[in-house]
């Protein structure tokens, strides 16, 4: 009896050994397929998000675009009325680029925060702000006191997930260098006036250092410039040479183009201006806005030496330069600006003491800009999408002709 | 130990357990069988619709972007054109657009390039089509040469292109900006189809085909001529 009672257990415990493995390996199997079908789900459910922000991003950002032609184009209506352009003379504000510069930026966050605040920035919660500058999102709070805030509330105004970043800015404050291309009796780059107000842009003891370090020749790399959008097929840069030397010898090879730029993306195929120097001087030069001529109102000073410089005969030196700038950046911000050639050239005489040739002046100076660069970023989730975008107001489309359009 | 302990089966036990396990196997493999079959279809079928999608967004993206220059003197070294043909299912595109990547800091590439879409036998699979793109590293004078030819899509069946004419508000067939009809403009919307053939859900032997359409706005054409709307149902 006791025999049969152990052999009886022995059996079960045997039976029961399998039972465990049976078991063990059924979970095995279970657990790799579920974690498996819950990645594959996880991944693609991520995909999908990330799709879905991506087109809400982009649309965000085409937002942005948007409420700038919108901005531009009162704008311009705003110039054209002569009854208020009277006014506003009389009063000292040149209404030509009165609105868009009152607005450089738009930011829907920085919005939120304000709404949420009552529309008084001295109470936007620190914390908040700080949140906002690290990270580019507000808190759900903040988005909701927003709302609560709003005037527009009953409109759902703000009411979408995300926000934009959108800013303007002119393409008349910047060296317009498909000048080159009609600079045809100028063989020599030291000769064109593009050139020099190139050089002026790139000079100063900041900049001296920097090309000095590089090993870097100025005047080549401008020269190479000219060279690529003039019709001859020498260098300009008094080296020597054809101009496709420089280009032919490449993999693929390829030829100067001999016409103007139809990018500024376009001058990183110039022999020079690849890498650093593109990037330290594309904010600063265009190939937008016909003419060519240099919005003094809205141009950064850099950009003012090569007109003064340019229309002065001898040149003024380094000092007296640097000194005349300061001045005139306290004078436009007293006078509100410049709306003629004769007020930019008397200023330059009171303040720096320097006789422009007023032709020259003429020639080469706006006091109302017609091509914008809108740049609009929009985040969501966590995709990201920049458009960037070139609008010319100088033909007859009111709304102002789309030149250029990138999304990235 | 005792000889009870060691009996084993007998043989009709072992008969109908080798029996009932066969049937089990036999219902768990058709129930298995059904559902990987079909998990591999889905599988499939999703991985087409993801080629196809990604195809879409390329060539969408790439015609959003396409650009004429107005620099037409530069004949010699250089020159932009938007030419589509039209070949029935079958249809080819080369065009100047602002869409390129640069892959390298500081390499000498820009923006803009040239791009050709068009369908070939696929070498791989005789008697299928490949979708197949090619993408130049500058924009030079020969519009429709050189660059890097990658694949686009696989057992494509349809390629089809019409182009929104802006002065008169009219689908066109084809396209060619170096011809009389369309000269030197581009066309303000695209519609795209293409039709990608994969596997029936029912018969193995037979595919079923995949359609995606869509409409391409060019952002930097013209308008529509607003006179093209004059008349129309007044």
């Amino acid at each position: 009896m006791r025999g049969l009672v152990r052999s009886g257990t022995a059996r079960r415990q045997r039976r029961s050994g399998v039972a465990i493995l049976v078991v063990v390996a059924a979970v095995a199997v279970l657990t790799i397929v579920v974690t498996e079908l819950a990645y594959t789900a996880r991944v693609r459910m991520l995909t999908a998000a990330h799709h879905r922000d991506r087109v809400q991003a982009e649309w965000l950002a085409r937002s942005g675009f948007n409420i700038y032609r919108l901005i531009l184009v009162a704008n311009k209506d705003l110039a054209r009325n002569d009854a208020l352009s009277g006014m506003a003379d009389l009063i000292g504000v040149n209404l030509g680029d009165a609105l868009w510069q009152m607005i450089p930026v738009l930011n829907t966050g920085m919005i939120r925060m304000l709404m949420g605040s009552g529309g008084d920035f001295d109470d936007i919660d620190e914390e908040e702000l700080m949140q906002f500058e690290q990270t580019g999102e507000v808190s759900e709070e903040a988005e909701e006191a927003s709302r609560e805030g709003s005037f527009f509330s009953d409109r759902q105004f703000l009411d979408f997930d995300g926000d934009f970043t959108a800013e303007v800015r002119d393409a008349e404050s910047r060296v317009y260098i498909n000048s080159f291309s009609s600079e045809t009796s100028v063989t020599q780059v030291m000769d064109s006036p593009t050139a020099q107000r190139l050089y002026a842009l790139m000079s100063g003891e900041e900049a001296d250092q920097w090309f000095h370090e590089r090993n870097i020749d100025r005047w080549e790399v401008i020269g190479n410039l000219k060279d690529w959008c003039d019709a001859d097929t020498y260098r300009s840069s008094g080296l020597g040479g054809y101009e496709d030397g420089l280009y032919n010898t490449q993999d693929p090879p390829y030829l100067t183009k001999n016409a103007s730029f139809d990018t500024l993306d376009e001058v990183r195929l110039v022999e020079g201006w690849q890498g650093e120097v593109f990037d330290r001087y594309v904010d600063k030069i265009t190939i937008y806005g016909k003419e060519g001529k240099i919005n003094v109102n809205t141009a950064e000073n850099d950009v003012i030496k090569g007109i003064i410089i340019g229309c002065t005969d001898p040149d003024p030196s380094e000092n007296e330069l640097e000194q005349c700038l300061e001045e005139l950046e306290m004078s436009t911000m007293l006078t509100g600006g410049y709306d003629k050639a004769a007020d930019f050239s008397s200023a330059v005489t009171t303040n720096c003491g320097i006789e422009m040739d007023s032709a020259c002046v003429s020639a080469n100076v706006t006091f109302s800009s017609q091509t914008f660069n809108i740049t609009s970023t929009a985040l969501v989730g966590s995709s990201e999408v920049t458009i960037d975008s070139v609008l010319d107001f100088s033909g007859r489309v009111h709304e102002g002709k789309l030149v250029y359009w990138r999304v990235r | 130990m005792p000889r009870r302990d060691r009996r084993g089966f007998t043989l009709i036990e072992v008969v109908v357990a080798l029996g009932v396990l066969v049937v089990m196997a036999g219902l768990a493999w058709e129930t298995l069988g059904g559902a990987l079959a079909l998990r591999n279809y889905f599988e499939e079928e999703q991985q087409i619709e993801r080629a196809g999608q990604v195809a879409m967004n390329r060539i969408s993206r790439e015609l959003s972007l396409a650009f004429l220059t107005e620099n037409v003197t530069a004949v010699n070294t250089y020159q932009t054109v938007f030419v589509g043909r039209d070949n029935d299912d079958e249809d080819e595109i080369f065009f100047a657009t602002k869409s390129h990547r640069r892959t390298m800091y500081g390499s000498r590439e820009s923006d803009q390039t040239e791009i050709t879409i068009w369908l070939e036998e696929d070498p791989e699979n005789p008697g299928q089509s490949i979708l197949l793109h090619r993408e130049a590293q500058r924009i030079d004078n020969e519009p429709d040469r050189d660059g890097a030819i990658l694949p686009l899509a696989r057992a494509v069946s349809r390629f089809d292109l019409r182009y929104l004419d802006p002065t008169t508000n009219e689908w066109l067939e084809e396209w060619d900006t170096q011809g009389t009809t369309t000269p030197n403009r581009l066309p303000r919307a695209m519609q795209v189809v293409l039709v990608i053939a994969g596997p029936h859900p029912e018969d193995e032997d037979e595919t079923l085909d995949r359609i995606h359409v869509r409409t391409v706005i060019i952002e930097m054409a013209d308008e529509i001529d607003q006179s093209a709307f004059a008349g129309n149902g007044q």
